[in-house]
């Protein structure tokens, strides 16, 4: 799947947001027969809460998409509080900890999410009946849906010269001219090294780090030095690539045949002080209109499938040509000491 | 020993005359500000003993953690190189900038004052965005014309080395040492160099033996700074060092803290490292402020200090220290600037056709609570530093002038929050407020007292550089004149310290605009500071925006200092 879409010239990521808050204005998807539906009690006694508070990890356009869009539709206000995931996670635990619970709901990826399961209610939303079973656990719901890809920049590597598939960047022309994630900062490149030893064997990330990868600490860094121009083509994500070439910038990707696929889950705190608000906000999140509106908002695909994000397609559609393997992250932690310890031997 | 005793004869007489409520009230804000910086501090030293959390079962694990990979060893060696190499850079910078602009008849010597200063309004960041875009080795514009010049691929200049790292860092710490030198500089007494002039002294020896010995309070006090600050930032080590694969001990600390697994005992013993590295360089300084004899070097006596004539040298020299100003702080601002205005950064893309307004108009108008965070942090930032300087004076003057029964405590005390890294106070400070019920959790206050307790160090070593430099002499008037130590204080020494006090303000004020790992834990939706946005638009990762934020930063930063700079400049006229 190329990225670079015919429309890029007359959308922007802020089009993006206004669009998704056009969506939800012209009753577009208010239209449209309902599957689900929370339970008016649930909506009564959360309109009573008045509020409900947010812990999220995606990013701010996103978050106070899905933020608005809510506060639009039930009159209840959303208060976001944004971070990293392992700073949600940690501020959680102190909170938690304390026997000062101060969130109703969370947006997380993992592997960050394992660690809060203990803190999380399990509540099966009605909007969930939809959502395939993959994505679903009884604490959480994936909701927001993104992929390890390619991405080079579109003024040095051109036509046929532009990467397929992982093994490319073992060819000598790129030495020293592409970009990694280091998987001392990010877990999920412990998940992308995991799948690519199974792809091609053990010899893949010798030959890898022999061909002098930069590192960079987050796939947001690494799709601004690719345009920059510090380096010709990196590993980066789906939603990195399509947000930069919205600015008009000079990138394109591919999603190799096999790739990782990763996700942002919504769920409610078992302490949270207005329960009921929490559930009311995940249900609008897993709904195939609040699935729009975040996705359209962060470049990312939805798990709903009556839920719309054209620029980043849908599951049905891309996993036709693709393998996804979605992490084991608990097996991922586990042997995380071995995995680095590899990298370090190849790549350092 | 303390360093009051440097002065034996006044601070006894001085000491003699305060009365018991001084020393009570004193005491307790002593003893409150070390309660203030100690609780974060033992939060991390139990963790990096503890197996879990704080009260699982006890370890060593951790501290010899530190010491046992290969990776981790490598990465103290790196951070050696690298601290020591940046600070050596920013005191030979920070101290011939200040000398040349505050006691030569160097032409322009004000402006270039000023323009020393700007890499410090701006966070470091973007700074290292603004490098990046001038000397990396493919997409830094030196390189480019390298390039174009040479008709090949030409590297000259490559950020991504431990000699660019020392660049960028040297250069970011040079303000701090011009700011605490420079104000010493202005203060200083000429007596004592009429005196060594009258007997023959040439101009270097006169340099050598009366100008910069004097100011050894203001150059221990910059040397420990730099050292400190130079092995704990994380920005540049986690950046520019992770792409050249130099690993140091704040990245490996960062990584601890923010990886899956977090090992937050880790994190935590080799911050103890950092915390130790700070009471060692405090150890030294208090020994060498006790052996070195007086440093009163403001008396009863008017002077002015005189200016030295630079002669034939004096337009070169002017112009050469213009181009290193430019070159500190104009050139990569100019980047930055750039980029504020393009739909995308790269420098190849600098044609009019991607030039945009639609940045400003997204960071200033549509992105969600710029206002709002931009309130609460010039609040911040006002009361912040104010309180700063403040509670400085206050220890300051219990430590230096009352050499109160636990001077040496609070000296030490007052130095370990440099040696922990943002986050860990923030957990620290978390942990302690969120067990109080109602209390400041969640409030504008607790982000107050966390810059407070972050940044005490730094005005600490200001004001006493600055209280050193004043002799007890002068104090006695007010006192004998029925003044109690209030009196004094606001009489006497304040007015002599002005220039001092005002740097110390500003930079306070400054960093607490900035201050981004600090106060990710502690913020919430309803007390949400102009940083905060920062860190989201960095992590999203799109320069241009970056750029814009930093911009406003920028202005907001710029205006109290342009306010301030000429009080801080002619005050000791």
């Amino acid at each position: 799947m190329k990225t670079k879409d015919p429309f890029q010239a007359l959308t922007t990521r802020r089009a993006m947001l206004q669009m998704s808050a056009a969506l939800v204005a012209g009753g577009f998807l208010a239209g449209r027969p309902a599957r689900a539906a929370s339970d008016p009690k649930v909506i009564e006694a959360a309109r009573k809460e008045g509020s409900v508070s947010l812990y999220s990890s995606a990013s701010t356009g996103p978050s106070n998409a899905t933020a608005e869009a809510f506060r639009k539709k039930y009159g209840i206000n959303v208060s976001v509080y944004r971070a990293g995931s392992a700073d949600v996670a940690t501020r959680v635990q102190a909170e938690e900890s304390a026997g000062r619970p101060q969130a109703d709901a969370l947006i997380i990826e993992e592997p960050a999410l394992s660690l809060l399961v203990p803190y999380l209610a399990g509540y099966d939303s009605p909007e969930r009946a939809a959502i395939g079973a993959v994505y679903k656990t009884p604490t959480a719901t994936l909701i927001r849906m993104y992929m390890s890809q390619l991405g080079w920049n579109t003024n040095v590597v051109k036509g046929g010269a532009a990467p397929g598939d992982w093994k490319d960047l073992l060819d000598p022309k790129w030495k020293g001219r592409f970009g990694s994630l280091d998987p001392h900062v990010t877990a999920t490149t412990l998940a992308w090294q995991v799948m690519v030893e199974k792809l091609y064997g053990p010899s893949f990330l010798q030959a890898f780090g022999a061909n002098r990868p930069k590192l960079y600490a987050s796939t947001n860094a690494m799709s601004q030095a690719i345009v920059a121009g510090e380096i010709d083509l990196g590993i980066t994500n789906s939603f990195g690539v399509i947000q930069m070439a919205d600015t008009g910038a000079p990138i394109a990707g591919v999603v190799p045949r096999n790739t990782v696929l990763f996700g942002g889950n919504i769920a409610v705190f078992a302490k949270a002080p207005r329960p009921n608000a929490a559930r009311l906000f995940c249900d609008f999140a897993c709904s195939a209109e609040g699935q729009t509106i975040i996705n359209v908002a962060g470049a990312t695909i939805p798990t709903h499938p009556d839920a719309r994000a054209p620029k980043a397609g849908s599951l049905a559609e891309l996993s036709k040509a693709h393998v996804f393997s979605q992490p084991d992250y608990k097996k991922i932690l586990a042997d995380t000491p071995r995995l680095l310890a590899e990298w370090d031997k190849h790549v350092r | 020993m303390t360093p009051g005793d440097a002065v034996p004869m006044a601070a006894a007489s001085s000491g003699a005359r305060s009365t018991a409520w001084d020393q009570v009230i004193f005491s307790m804000i002593a003893a409150l500000a070390v309660l203030m910086v100690c609780y974060p501090v033992l939060v991390v030293a139990l963790r990096s003993i503890s197996k879990e959390e704080i009260g699982s079962s006890l370890t060593l694990e951790w501290i010899t953690a530190v010491f046992d990979s290969a990776r981790s060893r490598e990465a103290l060696v790196n951070t050696v190189i690298y601290t020591a190499g940046a600070s050596v850079l920013a005191m030979g910078l920070g101290v011939l900038l200040a000398f040349l602009s505050a006691r030569t008849d160097m032409p322009g010597g004000r402006t270039i004052g000023f323009l020393a200063l700007l890499p410090m309004l701006v966070p470091p960041f973007i700074l290292v965005v603004g490098w990046v875009a001038i000397a990396d080795p493919s997409a830094g514009f030196i390189n480019i014309l390298a390039s174009a010049l040479t008709g090949r691929r030409t590297t000259w200049v490559n950020i991504n080395t431990m000699s660019g790292l020392i660049w960028m860092t040297g250069l970011f710490l040079t303000p701090y040492v011009y700011l605490l030198v420079a104000a010493g500089f202005r203060s200083s007494d000429s007596a004592m160099e009429e005196a060594a002039r009258v007997s023959g002294a040439g101009r270097l020896r006169l340099l050598y033996t009366i100008i910069l010995p004097l100011q050894r309070p203001a150059l221990l006090a910059a040397l420990l700074l730099v050292i400190i600050m130079a092995a704990g930032d994380f920005i540049i080590p986690a950046t520019v060092g992770l792409k050249a694969k130099i690993y140091m001990l704040p990245s490996l600390i960062w990584q601890n803290h923010s990886s899956f697994p977090a090992r937050p005992g880790l994190a935590a013993a080799q911050s103890l490292l950092l915390v130790a590295v700070g009471l060692l360089c405090i150890y030294f300084q208090r020994r060498a402020l006790s052996r070195g004899g007086r440093y009163t070097t403001v008396g009863g006596k008017g002077s002015r200090p005189m200016l030295f004539p630079l002669g034939k040298l004096r337009y070169p020299l002017g112009v050469l220290a213009l181009l290193f100003a430019l070159s500190s702080s104009v050139i990569p601002l100019l980047a930055v600037g750039s980029m504020a205005f393009m739909k995308y950064w790269s420098p190849y893309a600098l044609k009019p056709e991607n030039l945009t307004w639609r940045n400003f108009n997204y960071m200033l108008f549509e992105y969600p609570q710029v206002w709002p965070s931009a309130q609460h942090s010039l609040f911040l930032g006002f009361t912040g530093a104010t309180a700063c300087v403040v509670l400085a004076i206050a220890l300051a003057w219990y430590v230096i002038r009352m050499r109160g029964k636990f001077a040496g405590i609070v000296e030490y005390a007052m130095v370990l929050p440099l040696g922990i890294p943002g986050i860990a106070l923030g957990v620290g400070i978390l942990s302690l407020w969120i067990l109080v019920p109602g209390g400041i959790y969640g409030t504008l206050w607790i982000l107050l007292l966390a810059y407070v307790t972050a940044h005490i160090p730094v005005a600490m070593q200001f004001v006493s550089s600055a209280l050193h430099r004043i002799h007890t002499d002068l104090e006695d008037a007010p006192r004998i004149s029925g003044q109690a130590w209030a009196g004094t204080l606001w009489l006497i020494d304040v007015p002599l310290m002005r220039p001092a006090l005002i740097g110390c303000w500003l930079l306070m004020y400054v960093v607490i605009l900035r201050e981004i790992s600090l106060v990710i834990l502690l913020y919430n939706p309803s007390t949400i500071v102009l940083s905060v946005g920062l860190m989201d638009v960095w992590s999203n990762g799109f320069y241009p925006e970056l750029a814009v934020y930093s911009l406003l930063l920028l202005v907001l930063g710029v205006v109290p200092v342009a306010v301030l700079w000429k009080f801080a400049r002619f005050s000791s006229d």
